[in-house]
């Protein structure tokens, strides 16, 4: 079972200048799972549509490669796109810069990953939330790492989970502009706003929880901030239907193992 | 309220990433009478400035460090949310810009390594260095660091002479940009421009590319 909230919300800084919100969010939901946020930069003109190819870019590429456990060669798919899109609109690439936030799901394998700032948490159970990756950040604030940087310079961080039969996973994806707001720097803890945010997901009904997260962000924290401000959540609980099925995915799960072991895709 | 909503300790306190500025202003014997006078409404009003605006409040913190008979931290460090500090200048003695420099260098790193201490993310810090004269004390070895940081973009410096008496040659060599002399005693128009560049940093997003009012320089200084 798997149960989602977004909220993509553009900043007041963007709002002010009459430019176009730079986060971009997308998400599939149709047998395999995908959720993307992607921040474009603020120094470049065309780097919202720079994170929207990198998030369709992504998405395909885990298409094309649901069972990849090492992709790295993503990032290298996500820059020929943009340097596609650049010389086809007379642009320099570098206008496409944005970061990138990822959750791949199939059936009982999550990938995640992250290229630039942001962040990812994640809780198993219902255990605290916790960051999983540190971000690539210069040292001050309006520095950061983006998929159009050299690939010698991009810190890709992925990671794999596996979980159990009905066991339930949340995660949460954030780009900077909430991430200041809702993660505590100095004790690295999600504030109890990431938590009531997931009580309404289980709680209330899903086509309210959207809405009333974004109403709660933009009256409580976009005051707070010049950014844009996007947010996901997902709670995942792998299921296996019936008994037939559990002996299917135990097959899957040697077949997946013994396929990763030698390296197939 | 609505069942979709947060209160104030679901969120962290002050998200907003700092800007620290040093003020290193010449409080030496030269300035005395009008220019002290002047140069202490100016500050204020920077101050003032900065706390009626409804970001920088919150991003901006000032430190005031004044070089004269002695060199003296007047201000640490501090936000002008909740309220803001008349300085009391008084002028007096040499102009030992060096050791001020020094001590203003010291104290941008120590409250960087705050900023990281607890987590704050923080912006290029600013120095502004403000002299009628030119450094009575051995130099060179601040104006070299000083100069080494903004090579390194670790920096942004902002040299001004005040009056024809100010070396601006001297004043350059503490930073990679030219030295601007003020026009007459016009601090007021200096600080509100400072105030105002300070205001775009702190709503800049990241990544952004913050450019300074370079046109309004011309209402109160020359380069």
């Amino acid at each position: 079972m798997i149960q989602h909230f977004s909220c993509n919300i553009t900043g007041n800084a963007h709002e002010r200048d009459g430019t176009p919100c730079q986060d971009k969010l997308l998400i599939f939901t149709n047998g395999i799972s995908f959720f993307g946020l992607s921040d474009g930069a603020g120094s470049c003109k065309q780097s919202d549509i720079g994170a929207s190819l990198t998030l369709k870019e992504t998405y395909s590429w885990f298409l094309q490669n649901p069972n990849s456990s090492s992709p790295s060669d993503l990032l290298l798919s996500i820059q020929n796109c943009l340097d596609k899109y650049a010389s086809e609109n007379n642009l320099i690439t570098r206008e496409l810069s944005a970061t990138l936030l990822f959750v791949f799901i199939n059936n009982e394998i999550i990938r995640i990953g992250q290229v630039g700032d942001g962040i990812i948490g994640f809780r198993k159970q219902n255990t605290k939330f916790k960051k999983l990756f540190d971000a690539q950040k210069g040292e001050f604030a309006n520095e950061t790492t983006f998929v159009t940087s050299p690939l010698n310079k991009i810190k890709f961080q992925t990671v794999e989970l596996s979980l159990e039969v009905n066991e339930t996973i949340d995660i949460v994806l954030m780009t900077d502009g909430i991430e200041a707001v809702l993660f505590n720097s100095k004790e690295h803890t999600f504030t109890s706003a990431v938590d009531k945010f997931f009580q309404w997901l289980y709680d209330e009904p899903s086509e309210e929880v959207n809405l009333g997260i974004k109403s709660a962000i933009e009256k409580n924290i976009k005051p707070l901030t010049q950014d844009d401000l996007s947010i996901i959540g997902v709670s995942y609980r792998y299921e296996v239907a019936d008994s037939s099925s559990e002996s299917v995915y135990w097959y899957t799960k040697a077949f997946n193992y013994i396929k990763r072991l030698f390296n197939f895709r | 309220m609505s069942k979709y909503d947060l209160i104030p300790s679901d969120l962290t306190e002050n998200p907003t990433a700092r800007i620290a500025i040093c003020l290193v202003l010449d409080i030496s014997s030269s300035m005395d009478g009008d220019p002290i006078e002047e140069l202490m409404e100016g500050v204020t009003l920077f101050q003032k400035s900065l706390h009626e605006d409804p970001i920088a409040k919150y991003a901006a913190e000032v430190c005031i460090i004044g070089f004269g008979s002695s060199v003296t931290v007047i201000q640490d460090f501090k936000t002008v949310d909740n309220n803001y500090f008349v300085p009391m200048l008084s002028a007096s003695g040499l102009t030992p810009m060096g050791q001020a420099v020094s001590t203003a260098l010291d104290l941008l790193e120590k409250r960087k390594e705050d900023f990281r201490n607890v987590g704050v993310d923080y912006y290029q810090p600013w120095m502004v260095l403000m002299s009628d004269g030119a450094p009575t004390d051995a130099y060179s070895s601040s104006a070299k660091r000083s100069r080494s940081m903004m090579e390194q973009k670790k920096l942004t410096v902002f040299p001004i002479g005040i009056g024809e008496g100010a070396n601006l040659n001297i004043l350059e060599e503490f930073a990679t940009r030219s030295a601007i002399r003020l026009k007459g005693l016009n601090f007021k128009d200096f600080f509100v421009w400072l105030s105002k560049s300070v205001s775009s940093v702190s709503r800049s997003t990241p990544g952004q590319d913050i450019k300074l009012n370079t046109d309004e320089i011309k209402g109160w200084g020359t380069l």
